[in-house]
């Protein structure tokens, strides 16, 4: 005899750790999307889009980027106010932006635009589109995503409290509160609803910079029955970051193993290596969108066992980066004020005028096999669309070997290399 | 292409004619320059603005040279299209029959009433916010002194020319410049009929930034004109750009999706257009080539004809005077 209940229970998704070391998680996530077929490796991160798509990237550019992610991050702060469309349109975000076979993670904001403060309320939270301000409510919230019908979303949650400085202890007790009281209506309402159950709804950890109500937040939203955790109110600059690393540790300890845990807002090379170290699983991968933004290619090295000759060849350019980043410039770009990191390289330079090598040797992306930084300086002085197309079909390229390079540490316990490979690079 | 001395063919005076013997000089001299005649095609460019003795002039000259293809030069300017024809058609008629005719620059409309409010951010393409009508001083120092600010602002004067109106200035980094330019580029609905009455005309070969610059403003060549796919009408319409096209933006994206897309920030809105257009025209010119080959293209004009204008006879005048000219007549 099928009992219906163990059907859909072999039908949802399941994590499988291959291994834990030093606190980093190493595994799989099976049986994921709406036919169940998908699968996805962690530590990993999702393709960051805007208004559901790849910046700069169409549907044939991204293909022709090697080990894209299996899951694609939209965000409700882009997709919010095409709630009639969708609705109209019946079939789902997914099919509307033309990612049909793609896994769809529905965050609320997007991690590169900083969220106004102040718009939070018991009953509704806003988001920022280009058209303004769009409040939702939870019966609003969960219309949308029943009209999106991602195959995960963040629960409506209170995150306010990363976006201020110094916020009092009551406040930081409220956003719990809130999140909290947000997550039950919304899985109330998703039991109601068929086309909300195919959806998995993700916890949200808030509870600011104390630990009592980080710990709190994890404990009750662990007892819901969420498919995963956002851990959210840890973006900010690395500085930030390292003082709540601690409190990180403390979050995860707190989380059942077999459901993923989500970073919101942490993307940096060495953040995210702190980030796995304390048992986060997923991240986005806006981070190479932001330099592309810039104008800037990454180059840092990920390749923790490189034959002896690439290694003097990679110190001596190594140094070379290190003696130009003594001044950190600071670039205007669009909507946010970004230092250059020492991850990455500004091909806007003089000196990569004449500078006829690809923008990393070795690198198997479409730019670096077809083109050189001169031609990538050129498109960028006179202003071509195409030096954003180019950058960021490296730098996703790049990143996401970053990935794959972090899942292969892991395999053959050779982190350690990695971690102080790449905390060579930090500046 | 030889280095040539072009005026815009709005000009008129001894000017025109200066130009004209000065590209006949100056074609001497990269003929005698040219080093490498085996490797690459040093094309002649026929100059002489509108005037009809001036250009049989530099025809029966550049003709005299012996040059592997001919470029038609000095038109697309700001010349009305009837002019335009008789141009074409003159030099057309004078020229080998066995070398390649490149009709330099077709479709660029100008329209000086019309200006157009655009915005720039950092160094991403400037967005065209919409028409407007314009009068009044510029505050052209205002805006050199902003160039300064990274915003790309030496691109758009040489896309667009002189840039001048009134300037509203965000203040704060990231905030976008707002300036307004004459509207060179506007809203073309006879680009392909160009292309299609040239060919009648004797070109063989043709260049122009229209397709892709109307594509990154959130134009999309159809067969009918062009749709505007920024405007509400296409919020809800989910149908392909042409459900004809074979290009990879119609096999897989809606009006609607890039409709959404082209109000967001995100460049790529631009590129699926690009390729749409690109696509649209690439198929255009096989069509017209497959209709001469089997030897059907009066047809294929009226054809054309009727699904751009309605009907062929409702085709502008210039355009059925310059067929006609060649013998086609429209309904």
């Amino acid at each position: 005899m099928v009992c219906w209940q163990d059907l859909e229970e072999s039908l949802r998704m399941k994590l499988s750790l291959t291994k834990v070391v030093n606190g980093c998680r190493l595994g799989k996530i099976k049986n994921l999307g709406k036919t169940g077929d998908h699968t996805m490796d962690i530590p990993g991160c999702l393709l960051y889009t805007k208004t559901g798509s790849a910046p700069h990237l169409t549907h044939h550019t991204l293909h022709n980027i090697h080990r894209v992610p299996a899951m694609a991050q939209l965000t409700l702060s882009s997709l919010a106010e095409h709630h009639e469309v969708l609705t109209e349109y019946k079939e789902g975000v997914g099919k509307f932006i033309g990612m049909p076979e793609s896994l769809l993670y529905c965050s609320l904001h997007d991690p590169v635009s900083p969220c106004p403060a102040g718009y939070v309320t018991n009953k509704s939270v806003s988001v920022w589109s280009v058209a303004g301000r769009v409040e939702m409510t939870v019966s609003k919230f969960m219309a949308i995503q029943k009209a999106l019908q991602p195959d995960w979303f963040q629960c409506l949650s209170d995150g306010e409290v990363s976006c201020k400085e110094a916020t009092s202890i009551k406040r930081v007790r409220k956003s719990v509160d809130r999140s909290l009281l947000f997550l039950d209506n919304c899985l109330r309402l998703q039991e109601e609803s068929e086309v909300l159950q195919k959806s998995v709804i993700i916890g949200v950890i808030e509870g600011g910079d104390v630990m009592e109500e980080r710990l709190r937040s994890a404990r009750e939203t662990a007892k819901r029955p969420v498919g995963g955790f956002l851990l959210d109110g840890f973006q900010g600059n690395p500085t930030t970051l390292e003082t709540r690393l601690r409190l990180l540790s403390s979050v995860t300890a707190e989380l059942p193993e077999d459901k993923p845990r989500l970073i919101s807002g942490v993307s940096r090379p060495d953040e995210v290596l702190e980030c796995i170290e304390r048992g986060v699983d997923l991240f986005e991968s806006f981070f190479p969108y932001q330099v592309t933004e810039r104008g800037c290619a990454l180059t840092f090295s990920f390749d923790y066992q490189p034959n002896p000759e690439e290694t003097l060849l990679q110190q001596n350019g190594t140094q070379e980066e290190i003696k130009c980043m003594d001044q950190i410039k600071k670039i205007e770009t669009t909507g946010c004020n970004q230092e250059i990191t020492s991850f990455e390289i500004n091909l806007k330079e003089k000196k990569y005028q004449e500078d006829f090598n690809p923008l990393v040797r070795g690198c198997s992306c479409y730019c670096c096999k077809n083109h050189t930084r001169a031609y990538i300086h050129h498109l960028l002085v006179t202003n071509e669309l195409l030096a954003g197309v180019l950058l960021m079909m490296h730098n996703f390229e790049h990143y996401f070997g970053f990935f794959h390079y972090i899942r292969e540490a892991l395999k053959s316990d050779k982190l350690a290399q990695l971690k102080e490979l790449i905390h060579r690079q930090a500046s | 292409m030889q280095l040539d001395d072009v005026v815009s063919s709005t000009v008129t005076g001894p000017r025109v004619e200066e130009a004209m013997y000065r590209s006949i000089r100056w074609l001497d001299r990269c003929i005698a320059a040219h080093q490498r005649p085996d490797k690459q095609n040093l094309f002649a460019i026929i100059q002489g603005g509108l005037d009809a003795d001036l250009r049989a002039t530099c025809l029966e000259e550049m003709t005299k040279r012996d040059v592997p293809g001919f470029a038609i030069g000095g038109l697309s300017g700001g010349e009305s299209k009837s002019q335009f024809w008789r141009m074409v058609a003159l030099s057309t008629s004078r020229l080998p029959k066995d070398k390649p005719r490149y009709l330099m620059g077709v479709g660029y409309v100008v329209d000086r009433e019309a200006r157009a409010l655009w915005e720039v951010d950092s160094w991403g393409p400037p967005t065209l916010l919409g028409e407007v009508a314009f009068g009044g001083n510029g505050h052209r120092s205002d805006l050199r002194r902003l160039g300064r600010h990274g915003c790309p602002l030496g691109a758009i004067l040489r896309e667009y020319g002189p840039v001048w109106g009134s300037v509203r200035v965000g203040r704060g980094p990231g905030k976008p410049l707002r300036f307004s330019a004459p509207s060179r580029h506007g809203c073309n609905p006879s680009y392909a009929t160009d292309l299609v009455v040239c060919v009648a005309l004797g070109c063989d070969m043709f260049d122009c930034v229209f397709p892709t610059r109307t594509a990154r403003f959130g134009s999309a060549l159809v067969p009918t004109g062009n749709l505007q796919l920024r405007k509400k009408v296409f919020e809800k319409d989910f149908g392909p750009i042409d459900p004809e096209c074979t290009c990879p933006t119609c096999q897989k994206h809606s009006r609607a999706f890039l409709h959404a897309l082209l109000h967001s920030d995100n460049t790529a809105a631009l590129h699926h257009l690009t390729v749409h257009n690109i696509a649209y025209q690439l198929q255009l010119m096989s069509a017209v080539r497959t209709s001469i080959v089997e030897k059907r293209f009066p047809d294929f004009v009226r054809d054309f004809m009727g699904a751009m204008y309605g009907d062929p006879t409702l085709c502008p005048t210039w355009a059925t005077d310059a067929l006609a000219s060649v013998g086609i007549t429209l309904g």
